[in-house]
């Protein structure tokens, strides 16, 4: 029997209440290029954190050459063969290109018996020499920061290779390149594996994986769902390991009744926080009285467009419209005044102020206006009445309106998100992720409080990763995938697995807009 | 790491349900103090000192006579008014540590103000002269608050080379030569400020009536962060200013807000130095450092504006504990300087640990899956 490059047995890692890793076994050959997949938060980067050294397993053990290791820091890894380049590079970028890639390693003139300077020739020869083994084009004498994030990504992995690794983990090496770099970059990943490398390739890209690896390990929910070899598999498969999931207890609801439009999005584009196009001319509408359901996996520009919309972010072209008014150049507090309410994806960091009371929480957005403020005074007891009547109608479980809000359990905080926002009588409700990380019975009170919205009458958008509450709340589903709308459907004309194609690209409608 | 957030959120809640709010932000700076004060003990005793008449003139002295008394409450004035010149700026997460050259140019404006506008029936000139003082002052430590809100420059930098700036503005003016030079030949300062605008002194002391306008300025600044929309705005942009942003608040605008009233403050802190003690604004003496000392006072305050009072009033007493100390013992009076040291260090640890439980807090977000069942459903 062959040994394995990379064995990893059993390996739990465990955060506060979250398993980001339940005893995954994983098994890597030599000389292959392994793709690693799942969606985001499957356990993916953990996973590849505990090869890496960076994170210590609770459980399990990890082999290297068959040889059982304990890889207690990156430099253990590293000294063992194991690189890794992140998502996020790691790179000075005031130095060269040489001088990154021997920092920590540099050779030295030597004087006394110690080193001394910065050899620049020898890190000039060196990079030089890596450069050209494995193909790797780049300037030695360029300043980092001159360079394109493609070549940056080079440098990275030349830094990796001038430390005598064997096998390479790319976390998401595609996220930032346009499509030439990566193709640039497969052609590297294989010239790399021909001369002896093992490569380990994060994604969720299932064109990419199936173009450039010769094994796909499928990783959910923490838990490894399978490993497959590419020649015998197919996107359709693929997107059912990592998506089907468990539906949601569904809860009693009547048909909708749209009426006119309230939001109209057309020919919407804006950038990411790096500069990388995130939206790519999305349009799409959403009716009074109807919830449009955005379905996708993450990192495909939903982020991008709820701060587009939320008026956070500043768009590069296209209109947003809400009731008929052109609201594309209106400020966050402006699009509230207009009726727009939003639930931001992240409770702890847009949608709470943890120190402040959960008062104070319950005042954003209507603090200034009549009955909180008259003539220019707030009133604490106003608040405090208005907060306690929003508490009891919620059933916001708390002592003392006083406590920080940081005292409320994670349902019990969002469900004060989605008490405030619903409080304003919002003509538009965007929400996403408006579930995430509460517990069941703060999900189906959430979502009956949505539905109720639309009930009400109001449109509402529902934003979410978790492809069961797109079908649990939406009358329409919208698919989106690199910044687009791929496709759309009512509700109940489409399967699961049908949806998880578009999402993962393999499919699309053609001109669509939602 | 979620679990001590649990633990060391718990205490203070459970404090908070049997202490007022108010009783509170008295008692902290108290404790705090205290604990200084008897590491300094422990010093004191270490260098093989008496640390009991040290501590006698320290504490008990300043209350025996209403001539060290009047001087702690005289030096407590200008404290009060930069520890709440720094404490609306934390409030909005701004470090002001610009309130010297806030100051500084307060007085010198509200002097010049004073003495060119001498004409003015006094009831109206006063109230102006402050004002410019109030004015000048927020300008400056706008430009700051400019630079951090719509530039992202950090306000740690500029509001201490602004500080430099600032001095060497005001040396301009009333050294020799300069425009607000004294006209009868003095060293680097202007004239004297009519009599009518000089603030009485009380009981034949030093200490002002300029305390009025002082403890004014608390009830202002108390009504403004817990009253008005502003104060709203100013305390969630500080707590959480991705929060605000979300919830509408324009958080530039805030920070200049917060930025302009802190300013103003310290200019004000100027103002009634020159109005109830120096009676011209001049070079030396005006400030040993008040401005700096706001920073301190109002962390030891915990922002809370009852507090700085209370903070402003210990940290006067140290100064007043240390002239007597000086005069009265053996004892270096340095060991004042030590303690000051201690309630630095010790108010720096206390902030430190709140922003790192605020940051572990924000950390579980990456956590997102699962912070709903950490704390339990209470």
């Amino acid at each position: 029997m062959a040994i394995n490059a990379v064995e990893l047995q059993g390996i739990t890692k465990v955060f506060g209440p979250l398993v980001a890793n339940d005893a995954v076994d994983m098994v890597v050959r030599h000389g292959e290029i392994h793709a690693l997949v799942g969606e985001n938060g499957a356990g993916k980067t953990t996973l590849m954190n505990v090869l890496f050294g960076l994170y210590r397993p609770d459980a399990g053990r990890i082999l290297l050459d068959g040889v059982p290791t304990e890889l207690s820091s990156p430099q253990v890894a590293i000294k063992h063969g194991v690189g890794m380049v992140h998502q996020h590079f790691m790179l000075l970028p005031s130095l060269t290109v040489a001088e990154n890639i021997v920092l920590g390693v540099e050779p030295a003139h030597r004087a006394f018996g110690i080193g001394l300077l910065l050899n620049r020739k020898r890190a000039r020869e060196l990079t030089r020499e890596l450069s050209t083994k494995y193909g790797l084009r780049v300037e030695p004498d360029a300043v980092v920061q001159d360079l394109s994030v493609g070549l940056r990504q080079r440098v990275e992995i030349l830094k990796t290779l001038a430390r005598g690794v064997k096998i390479l983990i790319l976390d998401e090496p595609t996220a930032v390149l346009t499509p030439q770099e990566t193709d640039e970059l497969f052609i590297i990943l294989r010239t790399l594996v021909a001369g002896g490398m093992t490569i380990i390739f994060i994604s969720h890209k299932l064109r990419e994986v199936m173009d450039v690896s010769q094994t796909i390990s499928v990783m959910r929910l923490g838990r490894m769902v399978g490993t497959v070899l590419t020649s015998q598999t197919s996107p359709p498969e693929l997107a059912r390991m990592m998506i089907g999931r468990d539906a949601l207890p569904t809860i009693a609801r009547t048909p909708a009744t749209p009426g006119k439009p309230v939001l109209v999005v057309s020919g919407l584009r804006a950038d990411d926080d790096r500069g990388v196009p995130a939206l790519r001319g999305l349009s799409l509408q959403v009716h009074a009285g109807e919830i449009l359901g955005i379905a996708g996996v993450e990192g495909n520009g939903q982020s991008e467009l709820v701060e587009v919309l939320t008026g956070l972010r500043q768009a590069e072209s296209g209109h947003l419209e809400l009731n008929g008014r052109d609201i594309t150049r209106l400020s966050t507090k402006g699009r509230r005044e207009a009726g727009m309410s939003a639930i931001p994806e992240d409770r702890l960091k847009d949608g709470v102020a943890a120190a402040a009371s959960i008062r104070d929480n319950l005042a954003m957005s209507q603090f200034y206006r009549r009955p909180l403020t008259r003539r220019g005074i707030l009133s604490p007891r106003r608040m405090s009445e208005y907060a306690r009547r929003i508490v009891s109608q919620s059933d916001i479980r708390t002592k003392n309106i006083e406590l920080p809000a940081s005292s409320l359990s994670g349902g019990n905080m969002q469900k004060l998100v989605v008490a405030r926002e619903l409080g304003l009588m919002p003509k538009l409700l965007i929400a996403a992720q408006p579930t995430r990380g509460v517990d069941i019975g703060a999900i189906e009170a959430i979502h009956k409080r949505i539905i109720g919205e639309r009930d009400r009458g109001a449109a509402v958008l529902v934003i979410s990763a978790e492809l069961s509450e797109v079908l649990a709340l939406s009358d329409r589903i919208a698919v989106m995938y690199e910044g687009e709308v791929t496709g759309v459907f009512d509700a109940g004309t489409v399967t699961e697995e049908e949806l998880g194609l578009f999402m993962l690209g393999v499919k699309r409608q053609a001109g669509t807009a939602a | 790491m979620i679990e001590t957030v649990v633990v060391t959120g718990a205490a203070p809640d459970a404090l908070r349900r049997r202490i007022t709010p108010t009783a509170l932000a008295i008692l902290r700076p108290v404790a705090v103090v205290a604990v200084a004060l008897l590491l300094g003990m422990a010093i004191i005793l270490y260098t093989g000192q008496n640390p009991l008449p040290a501590y006698e003139n320290l504490l008990i002295e300043p209350f025996l006579s209403w001539d060290t008394f009047s001087a702690v409450l005289f030096y407590a004035i200008p404290l009060v008014l930069t520890g709440l010149a720094a404490t609306v700026a934390f409030r909005a997460s701004i470090f002001n540590l610009g309130g010297e050259g806030q100051l500084q140019l307060g007085a010198l404006a509200t002097a010049w103000a004073a003495i060119a506008w001498s004409g003015i029936p006094v009831f109206i000139l006063l109230p102006l002269v402050v004002a410019v003082g109030a004015v000048v002052g927020s300008l400056w430590a706008s430009i700051a608050g400019w630079l951090r809100a719509y530039l992202g420059a950090t306000e740690l930098v500029s509001t201490i080379m602004l500080n430099f700036v600032a001095i060497d503005i005001a040396n301009f003016f009333v050294s020799s030569g300069g425009p607000l030079h004294t006209k009868s030949g003095g060293g680097n300062a202007t004239d004297s400020i009519p009599g009518a605008l000089q603030l009485p002194t009380i009981g034949g002391s030093q200490f002002h009536w300029g305390f009025l306008g002082a403890l004014g300025c608390v009830a202002i600044i108390f009504i403004v962060l817990y009253r008005t929309p502003l104060g709203y705005e100013i305390r969630m942009a500080g707590f959480n200013p991705a929060f605000a942003r979300f919830g509408g608040i324009a958080v530039p605008r805030v920070i200049m807000g917060a930025m302009g009233i802190s300013g103003a403050l310290a200019g004000i802190a100027g103002a009634i130095q020159v109005l109830g003690f120096q009676y011209q604004y001049s070079t030396s003496f005006l400030s040993p450092q008040w401005g700096f000392t706001g920073v301190t006072v109002a962390l030891l305050a915990r922002l809370e504006p009852i507090g700085v009072v209370v903070a402003a009033f210990l940290y006067a007493l140290l100064e007043e504990g240390a002239q007597l100390i000086e005069n009265n013992t053996n004892v270096d009076h340095n060991i004042i300087t030590i303690i000051q040291g201690l309630i630095i260090l010790l108010v720096t640890v206390q902030v430190t640990i709140a922003w790192r439980r605020r940051r572990n807090i924000g950390r579980t977000s990456d956590g997102t899956q699962a912070t709903g069942s950490v704390r339990g459903e209470s």
